[in-house]
């Protein structure tokens, strides 16, 4: 039907956990979410009290090589390579000993956290309303000229998470569902935190099925403090 | 709900550009300072060459939307040049691997340090500047009309056909009212086909855009063209509202007194009908 242009890669023994959102209208944009994915987790920002990982983004620019265009490839090709690609990017560091965490987020993937016990959501990051999702959401672009607007559009948040704390990380279409079953006192949005991973495909299709969920690349990463 | 229509390869879009080609369009456009024929044939192959790689994906340009553009002037007639002379609708495959010829320029960009790089850049070229004749616009909606006529049967579920006339003047042979009105009377399931409308100024003038009612609308030129122009759908309101600032939910596909750089974003807000190709 379509290619699939999200990513998503975790490590528990590192604490390390990021997903991103290729742009449709961008060339090897799938490439590239894998890319700053897979930079996250062997390779992350430094400092974890720095919004601006400015330098980490310019790392995974620079270090992003997308398959070549032949010498007698059309104009075209060589234009839209020319943009470059452009993905959403969500990545959270856990500290496992100190529990304590720091997430990165450009775009409309979302982080939202689960207080244990309390089945309800204390946070939802960096979109809070199911209607602040847009068609037009921040990218990351994978060449430094077409890249200036989202190295001001970098939001971060960080604190210390509570033994049994779930992070859920979502890509766009997925948060918004969720957001709006919160908001509709919904429950549905608990599945997620317990769904096997063979299951979600189904769960996925079913919310499509039904119009809940929009016809759209669809990623889930839940991180379960103990 | 109208214009609703997601747009793919089974389901694909269609844009048709009236351009037009009269004596008058040989005058500059006095804030572009550029002739109003070259700004706005500049204008409509840059939207084709933006529409192309839009389309484009790893494997080639997939037929997402067909286009055409017909040219009214001493004639009225397809416009496209070289291989694709005499089309009335092409896939856009085609018109990616047909320009007639591709021009390379030098562009200035950011490097992404603060500093600015000159970049060569392929310019495609699918329509030549023209400027002769009189206006007859009224024959252009009727060949509009006969060109979509049968895509719009052949396309039943696609989101409506758009058409952009771009034009500096008065029709010359009549009122074009009633053939923009039967032209707007074709539709698909998902509604009747846009007519949009932007008026090229020669002078520096303040331009209206986007307008919701004639109320600002100095004359009776300027009226018609409103009433010629559909309300922009949800789907381009939300585009043309990140653009431009007074947009209501009764704005109109209509610029007057566009310059140059106001034509170049009316043709882009014009076919921003999707921004998820799949």
């Amino acid at each position: 039907m379509w290619e699939y242009e999200d990513a998503a890669r975790g490590d528990n023994t590192l604490g390390r956990f990021a997903i991103a959102d290729g742009a449709t209208e961008s060339s090897y944009s799938g490439e590239w979410a894998r890319h700053l994915t897979s930079l996250f987790v062997t390779d992350p920002p430094k400092t974890s009290r720095d919004r601006h990982i400015g330098p980490w983004i310019r790392k995974a620019q620079g270090t992003f090589r997308a398959s070549p265009l032949g010498d007698t490839a059309p104009w075209y090709a060589i234009e839209k390579a020319r943009l470059g690609s452009h993905a959403t990017f969500l990545g959270l560091k856990i500290n496992l000993d100190s529990r304590f965490w720091v997430a990165w987020a450009v775009g409309d993937s979302c982080l939202f956290r689960c207080d244990p016990l309390a089945s309800s959501l204390s946070l939802s990051f960096p979109i809070g309303h199911p209607d602040d999702f847009n068609s037009s959401p921040t990218l990351v672009g994978s060449k430094p000229s077409r890249n200036t607007h989202s190295l001001s559009k970098i939001w971060r948040r960080w604190g210390r998470a509570q033994r049994g704390t779930a992070f859920v990380m979502a890509s766009d279409a997925l948060a918004q569902w969720i957001l709006s079953d919160v908001r509709d006192d919904g429950r549905e949005w608990l599945t997620l935190l317990t769904i096997e991973e063979d299951k979600f495909p189904q769960f996925v299709e079913n919310l499509r099925t039904n119009s809940s969920l929009k016809n759209d690349d669809t990623t889930a990463m839940i991180v379960q403090l103990a | 709900m109208a214009y609703s229509a997601e747009i793919g390869r089974l389901n694909p879009g269609c844009f048709l550009i009236l351009i037009d080609q009269s004596g008058s369009m040989a005058d500059v456009q006095a804030t572009s300072g550029v002739q109003k024929a070259q700004g706005a044939s500049d204008a409509v192959n840059r939207v084709l060459a933006d529409l192309v790689i839009r389309c484009t994906k790893q494997e080639g340009v997939r037929d997402y939307f067909h286009v055409g553009v017909i040219g009214y002037g001493s004639s009225v007639q397809p416009a496209l040049a070289g291989a694709l002379s005499g089309r009335d609708l092409v896939p856009i495959s085609e018109i990616a691997d047909l320009p007639s010829r591709v021009d390379e320029r030098m562009r200035r960009e950011s490097d992404g340090a603060g500093g600015v790089v000159d970049v060569p850049t392929r310019l495609p070229i699918w329509l030549e500047p023209v400027a002769e004749g009189g206006t007859p616009m009224c024959e252009s909606l009727k060949l509009a009309r006969s060109a979509l006529n049968g895509w719009v049967v052949s396309h039943e579920t696609s989101f409506p056909p758009v058409v952009i006339n771009l034009t500096d003047g008065e029709a010359t042979d009549g009122d074009p009212l009633g053939p923009a009105q039967e032209l707007v009377g074709l539709h698909t399931k998902d509604g009747e086909v846009l007519l949009f409308n932007c008026h090229i100024s020669s002078q520096k003038a303040q331009p209206v855009l986007y307008p919701d009612s004639e109320s600002g609308l100095a004359d009776d030129y300027a009226k018609r063209l409103f009433r010629m122009s559909s309300i922009l759908p949800e789907r381009v309101r939300a585009i043309a509202s990140q653009e431009e600032h007074n947009i209501t939910e009764s704005s109109r596909g209509f610029v007057f007194n566009a310059d140059i750089a106001d034509l170049v974003k009316f043709l882009d807000i014009g076919t921003r009908v999707s921004t998820d190709l799949r």
